[in-house]
């Protein structure tokens, strides 16, 4: 039987001095497969032209339609509403500053998140232009592939405690683009290289490893693993370092 | 809290990585010894003789002394050191508890309770280790009148939940932080994190019944 679904959703424009934060109510008839990406186009054409949100793909590849689904981050283009209530509150991630309604800039943050981790091979081998392209075991480029997987939707970023809290934790994001790194046997940095960027609280030791970004990533990256064993890494550099021969 | 832009960290020094170590030794030392000390007051079980048998041995060997003051000084530490990742501020606090209720995620709930029954044990452990340091040796007596005439019963009451959702929440959190319960072995080490939860409260409810039933004579 069809559904008449309630749809309760965040609305404000920060442009605009007097727009007051507010929720707005709609109603939308379910249809066969549908997403809230579908509903949400529904709204906008049907109801409210007026009505933000970002969306590229509707594939679960682009990461711009991360929302707070019902007190949960998620991609309103991989949510089916045949698996929520008939009432859905949609509200735009936290963290990440607010463009207007559900739309957040998360570009920004990743793009800060990405210098601060010096997101990119670290090597003092010479580039040869006519040489091969060093050769990399599958295992590896596997194992390398699987954390390059982020979309950088922010999911993980909006369900942490601590980037809740403090605005300059690194986050999930930017430890599983640390690990991601660390795991590339093309880039020479260090354990204490890496720990210059990860050692503090505003890092690895700042994860109170409460495993919201593990539950709510839609792309199921090993975000729990990687935590673990960059703390463990981190962990054990600095106690490398009180020992007089440890560096 | 909303941001443009993560803001800049500050310089690296070996201090977070140390405090870390510290607060997870301590943590772990802290959650030992209440282990310890519970199974050693629940020998009250089998009788007050059973209790005050055990106490003069370790009396004998300084070990309430020596390791009583030890285990103040570790608590004063641990707690110290685990204050820092308490949102203490109430813009943080407000958006800690926002953020909890929004999410409906237990973990997340879990840290929570950590953090509130922190505060419970602050005060009360503080005061426990100071009545039981200045009243050594331990004996089934002592404790039974404390619990029956000095309103320690109800307090009890409150602070061995406290303790026993800190010590297990505590040891399942510096699990996941340390790469130990992995995504493969998450649901069975909380399973056997609520039994341990579970036993550590029958245990210790069982002993404050005791000393609450015990004659006083």
């Amino acid at each position: 039987m069809q559904r008449s679904l309630t749809f309760n959703i965040f609305r404000h424009n920060p442009q605009d001095p007097a727009s007051v934060p507010h929720m707005d109510t709609y109603k939308l008839d379910e249809t066969d497969s549908m997403t809230l990406f579908i509903a949400l186009h529904r709204l906008r054409e049907e109801q409210d032209p007026s009505l933000k949100f970002d969306f590229c793909c509707r594939a679960g590849v682009c990461g711009s339609c991360a929302m707070v689904i019902n007190g949960r981050p998620g991609l309103a283009c991989h949510t089916k509403t045949r698996d929520l209530p008939d009432t859905i509150t949609l509200l735009p991630l936290p963290v990440f500053k607010l463009v207007g309604d559900l739309a957040v800039d998360t570009g920004t943050w990743f793009r800060a998140m990405y210098q601060r981790t010096e997101s990119w091979i670290h090597t003092r081998a010479e580039f040869d232009p006519a040489a091969q392209e060093a050769r990399m075991e599958n295992e590896v480029a596997n194992a390398i592939y699987e954390l390059d997987r982020c979309i950088e939707c922010g999911c993980c970023v909006a369900a942490c405690g601590t980037a809740n809290l403090r605005s300059d934790f690194l986050a999930p994001a930017g430890f599983i683009r640390v690990a991601r790194f660390a795991a590339d046997p093309r880039d020479q940095r260090t354990d204490a290289d890496f720990y210059e960027i990860i050692g503090s609280d505003e890092g690895i030791f700042g994860c109170m490893g409460l495993l919201a970004c593990e539950d709510v990533c839609p792309k199921h990256l090993p975000l729990q693993t990687q935590l673990g064993y960059l703390r463990r890494k981190m962990g054990l550099t600095v106690l490398k370092r009180l020992l007089p021969f440890g560096g | 809290m909303e941001t443009d832009c993560i803001a800049p960290a500050r310089p690296r020094s070996r201090a977070d990585g140390l405090l870390d170590w510290v607060q997870m030794g301590t943590g772990a030392a802290l959650a030992l010894f209440a282990c310890m000390h519970m199974i050693f007051l629940s020998s009250v079980l089998f009788g007050a003789g059973a209790l005050n048998g055990l106490s003069a041995v370790m009396d004998a060997l300084h070990i309430e002394t020596l390791g009583g003051i030890g285990i103040a000084v570790v608590f004063c530490i641990h707690a110290t050191v685990a204050a820092r990742k308490i949102p203490f501020k109430a813009a943080q606090a407000v958006t800690a508890w926002r953020h909890a209720r929004l999410l409906h995620h237990p973990e997340t709930w879990a840290w929570v309770a950590q953090v509130l029954t922190a505060f419970i044990l602050a005060v009360f452990i503080t005061i426990h280790i100071w009545t039981g340091l200045t009243d050594l040796p331990v004996q089934a007596l002592k404790s039974a009148v404390r619990v029956q005439l000095g309103g320690w019963f109800w307090v009890f009451l409150l602070v061995l939940p406290a303790l026993a959702l800190h010590l297990v929440i505590g040891a399942w959190r510096a699990g996941v932080k340390w790469g130990l319960i992995t995504r493969e072995n998450r649901a069975d080490i909380t399973r056997k994190g609520l039994y341990l939860l579970g036993g550590f409260l029958c245990l210790s409810l069982l002993t404050l019944l005791r000393f609450r039933l015990l004659p006083l004579e």
